[in-house]
């Protein structure tokens, strides 16, 4: 297995009549300690899943590597204080693709 | 700032057959088995049925909208369809991708190569999305048609022989 964090782990859903704009989920954690990460996602990621499996790997890269793909980080605090979400994607699902492929590249992988 | 996204694509979703087959296990079990027996070289150690079986782990598993635990969307039985059969085709000389589950709800495939090379390609209903780092100032990304009598673009496996002919061997040894 290749351990870096996969491409699709940075693209946005497709937009809903309740969230019409794409935007991906992401939290601050410039500041966090690695258990107060992982609380975060047991407590606002696993519990969202349908099948409850811990989450075993993470993703973490800096903002100015969104900054640089014309991306904006939103802090909308919602449902953690630290929650954001990348916003401002391209309606060019190419496009998508391409700056998801960039995100990746920059990102680190980190397991549990 | 540091910022986190989860995971959890980058890690095998399950593995093997669900217990309790359903619609979906119904609907492509012919199928699966005839395309499992099919062309596969053996040589290349059975890689294309452990692509199969992780394809329908990922069906199965991602079934439900929100399976990443935010807003995805369920991948569909046309979708693992579209995996199948491109999974099928892949020529010979191809290295191995890995597959993953796409927020849009489709089954993307993904190959890394030892020189720091990723090709993405996410399959859509009638054509396929991909996008590619080949090094600095070298990157391109595009739509291709997907027609299931020519599953695989030219563009796009000119781009595997060319760049990711040591994907295999990275992959097996990684």
């Amino acid at each position: 297995m290749n351990q870096r964090v996969k491409v699709q782990a940075f693209k946005p859903a497709n937009p809903t009549p309740q969230r019409p704009k794409r935007q991906l989920s992401v939290y601050r954690t410039a500041h966090c300690r690695e258990d107060e990460i992982w609380s975060i996602a047991d407590e606002y990621v696993t519990n969202r899943l349908p099948n409850k499996k811990p989450v075993l790997a993470r993703g973490e890269l800096k903002c100015k590597a969104v900054l640089e793909q014309d991306l904006v980080v939103d802090p909308d605090g919602d449902p953690h204080p630290l929650h954001s979400n990348i916003i401002n994607w391209p309606e060019d699902e190419a496009l998508r693709e391409a700056k998801a492929l960039e995100l990746s590249r920059k990102a680190q992988l980190h397991l549990r | 700032m540091t910022l986190t996204v989860s995971a959890k694509t980058s890690l095998p979703l399950g593995s093997g057959k669900p217990q309790t087959p359903g619609r979906l296990d119904n609907y492509f079990i012919e199928e699966k088995r005839a395309i499992a027996h099919s062309r596969e070289p053996e040589s290349l150690g059975g890689w294309k049925k452990g692509l199969f079986d992780e394809a329908w782990s990922i069906a199965q598993e991602c079934s439900v909208p929100g399976w990443d635990g935010d807003e995805a969307a369920k991948i569909s039985e046309e979708a693992l369809r579209r995996t199948l059969i491109l999974i099928h085709t892949l020529p010979d000389f191809s290295p191995i991708p890995e597959l993953v589950p796409a927020p849009e709800g489709e089954i993307a495939f993904e190959w890394n190569s030892g020189n720091d090379r990723t090709l993405s390609v996410t399959p859509k209903a009638d054509r396929l999305v991909y996008a590619v780092y080949l090094g600095t100032n070298h990157s391109k990304c595009g739509k291709v048609p997907f027609e299931e009598s020519w599953p695989w673009h030219e563009d796009i496996l000119t781009i595997l022989s060319r760049y990711f002919q040591d994907a295999r061997f990275y992959l097996h040894t990684a």
